[in-house]
């Protein structure tokens, strides 16, 4: 087995576990995205409904990690990608199935709301920082490349082997040097202006006496996008760099290294997340369940929220009833098309 | 730190949200808990944090404006100001009235004892009072 397929196949078994959990980071009133009583999910009703989900999961994942470790003996190579979609839309078909059955078990939505009557101003974690920081980083990486355009090789490394091996080279074109920055900008852009959404288009805390809580997590929910953008920006920055450095010196056979510090930096962020969670007094979120198709995707006409927090899993989702959702998913397409048409 | 203040209804109920919206907000502001000057939040953030339709919370605002409550001219800030109290009419004195009788039937309909509503009645004419 090639250490490739051991990288993929450890993948699947991280997924796997991050599946395992997720139906647990919820608020302490919804349980397989039903809005229950708290407690609900210690009761065995409650506890069955998870066995069963988890069976499924851990079948599926199973199914994953042999099709990815067959995937190259039998030449199918594509097994790779579809092993890792059945695990992921397999797992999202087993928690909708089991929230089918928890239905039977919901209890009135939360009727009382509360808002605050003043007009406060909530600004992005980090301040102006939030966004200077990874535009600056993207900004300063290309200046450098350009400073260093006569010692960048003709055929430029883009991809990496685990022991740091180049194994995809592109010509040095100004499109190839910079291009993954251009998208990286357009990324990190995206990703800020979602959280200015999220900041001003999703509830403060609509259930009377879950205020506090729901302040706490939107907080956290924004540091760790905030946290995630400068990660990936730093990730990038840190590639687009390594051509630089001369072939199989220690540097490039670290290059595992940066996206695992990636993930480890971002660890204490979602932590702080799912903690809060834990918190009895998170209550219901206040949307209908009768608005949650599966369970997953929110559809409510007579919602103004653009973004709720997610019923399967933490972070927030899109409500699919609202009009200005189109000009969200224009400008999602746009940084897909400016990604596509660099790469 | 202040509590801020709030706003709070029940979509169960019967009283349409908007019109609890507007209750709340005309009572606060005669209390003077909100005065002239106070910004309010804007017509689309009141109502994704309540999870209604700005409809609603627009069709609540506009009844406050009307009655020379709040100004909404200003684009998306909404800012209470300086209201001229009207003279009332012998119309207005009647609804009170009868608002009064059909809140103090409600009560006691719903096993309220006469003392407790002469009471709450008692106590509210003289916080008015003083």
């Amino acid at each position: 087995m090639t250490t490739d397929t051991l990288a993929l196949a450890a993948l699947a078994a991280a997924a796997g576990l991050l599946l395992h959990w997720l139906p647990r980071w919820r608020r302490q009133g919804l349980w397989f995205g039903v809005t229950v009583p708290v407690g609900f999910a210690e009761t065995p009703v409650g506890r069955r409904a998870l066995h069963r989900y988890r069976i499924a999961l851990w079948t599926l994942t199973g199914l994953a990690v042999a099709g990815i470790a067959a995937a190259r003996p039998i030449g199918r190579v594509w097994l790779v990608p579809a092993a890792l979609l059945l695990q992921v839309l397999g797992a999202s078909a087993a928690f909708a199935v089991v929230r089918r059955d928890v239905l039977a078990h919901a209890g009135p939505a939360p009727a009382t709301r509360s808002a605050v009557l003043m007009a406060t101003h909530e600004g992005l974690p980090g301040g102006p920082a939030s966004v200077l920081v990874p535009l600056g980083l993207i900004a300063a990486t290309a200046a450098y490349l350009r400073a260093m355009w006569l010692e960048l090789p003709a055929r430029i490394p883009v991809h990496w082997t685990l022991d740091g091996t180049a194994d995809r080279w592109v010509d040095r074109t100004p499109l190839h040097v910079y291009g993954q920055l251009v998208v990286l900008a357009a990324l990190a852009a995206f990703q800020l202006v979602l959280a200015e959404l999220i900041i001003h288009r999703s509830p403060r805390g609509r259930v009377a006496g879950t205020e506090e809580w729901t302040t706490r997590f939107r907080r956290a929910n924004l540091v760790l996008l905030v946290a995630g953008t400068w990660g990936v920006t730093a990730m990038i920055c840190a590639l687009s760099l390594l051509p630089l450095i001369a072939p199989g010196s220690a540097v490039t056979r670290l290059v595992w290294i940066v996206p695992l510090a990636f993930v480890a930096t971002l660890v204490p962020f979602l932590w702080q997340v799912i903690r809060l969670t834990r918190d009895r007094a998170s209550g219901s979120d206040g949307t209908p369940d009768a608005c949650w198709k599966f369970g997953l995707i929110y559809v409510n006409r007579d919602d103004a929220a653009i973004f709720v927090e997610k019923r399967f899993g933490v972070g927030y989702t899109l409500n699919f009833g609202h009009p200005g959702l189109v000009w969200i998913l224009v400008a999602g397409v746009l940084v897909v098309l400016v990604a596509h048409l660099v790469s | 730190m202040a509590t801020p203040l709030r706003i709070q209804i029940d979509l169960a109920g019967v009283v349409p949200a908007a019109r609890q919206i507007a209750d709340q907000l005309r009572a606060r502001l005669v209390d003077g808990e909100l005065a002239p000057g106070d910004r309010l939040p804007s017509v689309r953030r009141l109502a994704v944090d309540l999870g209604v339709h700005f409809n609603t919370v627009a069709g609540a605002y506009r009844a406050l404006a009307d009655e020379g409550w709040l100004d909404v001219s200003q684009g998306r800030h909404v800012r209470v100001i300086e209201r001229a109290t009207p003279s009332p009419t012998a119309d207005t004195r009647a609804r009170f009235r009868q608002g009064l009788r059909q809140v103090v039937a409600d009560a006691r309909a719903g096993g309220l004892s006469e003392s407790f509503v002469a009471r709450e009645l008692a106590e509210l004419a003289e916080r008015f009072q003083s």
